[in-house]
């Protein structure tokens, strides 16, 4: 099943623990502040550093 | 070592699903829970059955086991990511339980993950574990254990670190963890057949898994007899029981620095 919304509320970003949103494919969780994004593979977000890519 | 989740099923499944609903009813589950360290899901999937549990997020590093357990779970309240227990993906005080079903011995830094669960629980939410039992008298792992040292009596199998009341009750002292309860779980563990209990550890997954693929055919042959032996004496075989062990341990998260009268 989809993401919900209050799983979003409450997921973080695992480096500075900061507010995280969905990108516009829907498809990764992104830092702003950490300039990083989070995949989503499967419906499974991936809140991994090291599994991470970096925003340009 | 956790990567095939059918075959971890195998070894590990029937055990942790007795465990699992004996553990919760331990710490006494409710509202928002994590389940760190989910692995194939069976702590995530007792939680659930609680009424009182409104959401449970089952955490894994095994992108493998994830999957496996997302296949199980058709129930909205239940979801799960993939996470690193020292690093968790979540704001201070995002859950009212944070619960650990025989990973804490697996984990690199198991001090900075008790700290890291701590911070994710909300003041006064119950943060609890539960391991096996090393200190005797633990059948089910004791059984290949022993038959083991036999062969070579400097093996190391199985023989985890807090599998000790003391060693899980100064880690959750160390993290500051209020109202510390300790308890000795002791289930049986019921088996058709040596090989209904043999043939799972032999597929790689888990510590024993890691030992018996790490060792020679003609080892592993004169291990599988002498644990034969052990289990069955003059006996031919048939059904078995093993008694299985596990300390688990509850506290209460303390109020944050900004709480404090």
């Amino acid at each position: 099943m989809p993401l919900d919304k209050e799983l979003l509320a409450i997921l973080a970003c695992p480096k500075c623990k900061g507010d995280i949103q969905l990108n516009e494919k829907g498809d990764g969780l992104v830092c702003q502040r950490c300039r990083l994004m989070y995949p989503i593979k499967d419906d499974i977000p991936v809140m991994l550093i090291d599994e991470a890519i970096k925003l340009s | 070592m956790f990567e095939v989740a059918e075959a971890y099923e195998r070894q590990r499944g029937r055990s942790s699903k007795i465990l699992a609903p004996l553990f919760v009813d331990f710490v006494g589950v409710r509202g928002e829970v994590l389940d760190v360290g989910c692995g194939t899901g069976a702590l995530t999937f007792a939680i659930a059955k609680n009424p009182r549990v409104s959401r449970v997020i089952g955490i894994d590093l095994s992108k493998a086991f994830l999957d496996y357990a997302r296949s199980k779970s058709d129930d909205p309240r239940v979801q799960f990511e993939q996470g690193d227990a020292h690093k968790l993906p979540f704001a201070d005080a995002s859950f009212d339980c944070c619960l650990a079903l025989l990973v804490m011995s697996f984990i690199t830094d198991p001090s900075k993950a008790a700290a890291e669960i701590c911070r994710v629980t909300r003041p006064g939410g119950v943060v609890a574990t539960a391991i096996w039992d090393t200190t005797g008298g633990n059948e089910l792992n004791d059984a290949l254990s022993d038959a083991a040292a036999v062969i070579d009596p400097n093996v190391k199998l199985l023989t985890g670190t807090y599998g000790t009341a003391e060693e899980l009750t100064f880690l959750w002292a160390s993290a500051g963890l209020n109202d510390v309860q300790v308890k000795n779980i002791v289930f049986a563990c019921g088996f058709d057949s040596f090989d209904d209990f043999w043939q799972p550890l032999t597929e790689g997954q888990g510590p024993a898994g890691a030992y018996l693929r790490g060792i020679s055919a003609d080892h592993r042959t004169a291990l599988c007899e002498r644990l034969r032996q052990n289990l069955f004496g003059n006996r031919t075989g048939g059904p078995f029981t093993l008694n299985a062990k596990a300390w688990a341990i509850r506290g209460t998260a303390p109020c944050g620095k900004n709480d404090e009268v």
